[in-house]
């Protein structure tokens, strides 16, 4: 498996450190894989940019549609998570805004896409995500779909910010597990890595 | 009543609720930042028409051709359908689109026919 070059990831960590003041978006294609990587402010307008620019670059290596599709709709429950959820918020406009990575790595041997992001969480949410993640775990597609309708139905976990389904729907669409990572970053602070193989 | 028309957008459908035609369309992506937000008056439109709306008790097309959404928009459809079920109206016609291509978009189908089988909902391949 090919990985993201190591000065992008060089670049991107040394964004992070400094607190990401600035924007760089890299779209690149590597002999197959095709790269895309973003660190700095996400907001609306860039989650908007970024999911056309993927479903683009999808169609462009020959990704099957139920593929761009939750490619798309994952990268998209990604940001919405990143914008929702997010240390740190800010509010411009009445627009959310925050700061943040994320990459998409194509996998030619498996025709998989990675998605990877990064983000800040408060601390109190690492619980919550795990048990969430844990719940869903041993549930199979069809358990998930009723899952998804149980929930849409009752709107149990429904609030302003989402429909509580966001990591019902990731664990659906991807080919396995979601696999997450929490790292100490300050104080009741922590780094959230989270990657999706679709 | 007046008609509800918005415009498609990068994130958001062109919806259509046309009283006059009895007519309601959903057309393109939708993953609005504030989905919920954005979908209120859609819903409350929705409610008041079916309601009472209807003076003609027209038979009424509803089409969803939806090519991209988020798990928000997905607990709204439900919404708009739950809408529909609890109210009087019988004469509607519910038809979801789908790309062929796309299993995806059948399945998100099959979803929806099988939790409101009387509303009779129809895949149409688009």
């Amino acid at each position: 498996m090919k990985t993201i070059p190591k000065s992008f990831q060089n670049l991107i960590s040394k964004l992070w450190s400094i607190k990401m003041d600035r924007t760089v978006k890299i779209c690149i294609k590597i002999d197959d894989n095709i790269i895309y990587e973003f660190a700095g402010r996400v907001n609306e307008k860039i989650m908007i940019t970024s999911a056309n620019d993927i479903e683009r670059l999808l169609i462009e290596n020959g990704a099957k549609k139920d593929k761009i599709q939750n490619v798309f709709e994952l990268f998209i429950e990604t940001l919405q998570n990143i914008l929702n959820y997010s240390y740190n918020v800010k509010q411009k406009s009445n627009k959310k805004e925050v700061f943040c990575n994320f990459s998409l790595l194509y996998v030619t041997e498996d025709d998989t896409y990675i998605l990877e992001s990064c983000n800040l969480i408060e601390e109190t949410q690492k619980e919550i995500i795990e048990f969430k993640i844990k719940s869903l775990e041993n549930l199979d597609d069809r358990a998930l779909r009723r899952l998804i309708r149980k929930k849409s139905r009752s709107r149990e976990d429904s609030h302003d910010r989402g429909a509580g389904l966001g990591y019902i729907m990731m664990t659906r669409k991807s080919s396995l597990p979601i696999k997450v990572r929490f790292t100490p970053y300050e104080e009741g602070i922590l780094q959230y890595k989270q990657k999706l193989v679709i | 009543m007046d008609n509800l028309l918005l415009e498609q957008s990068d994130n958001s459908p062109k919806v259509i609720m046309d009283r006059d035609r009895a007519f309601i369309e959903f057309e393109g992506k939708s993953y609005p930042e504030n989905t919920f937000a954005f979908y209120r008056p859609i819903t409350e439109w929705l409610k008041r028409y079916f309601k009472h709306g209807n003076d003609e008790n027209k038979s009424i097309t509803m089409n969803f051709k939806l090519t991209y959404f988020n798990s928000a928009t997905t607990q709204i459809i439900f919404e708009i359908l739950d809408i529909i079920e609890d109210s009087e109206v019988k004469n509607i016609e519910i038809y979801w689109f789908y790309d062929e291509e796309n299993s995806n978009a059948f399945e998100d189908y099959e979803d929806y026919s099988e939790e409101f089988p009387e509303l009779n909902i129809k895949a149409v391949v688009y």
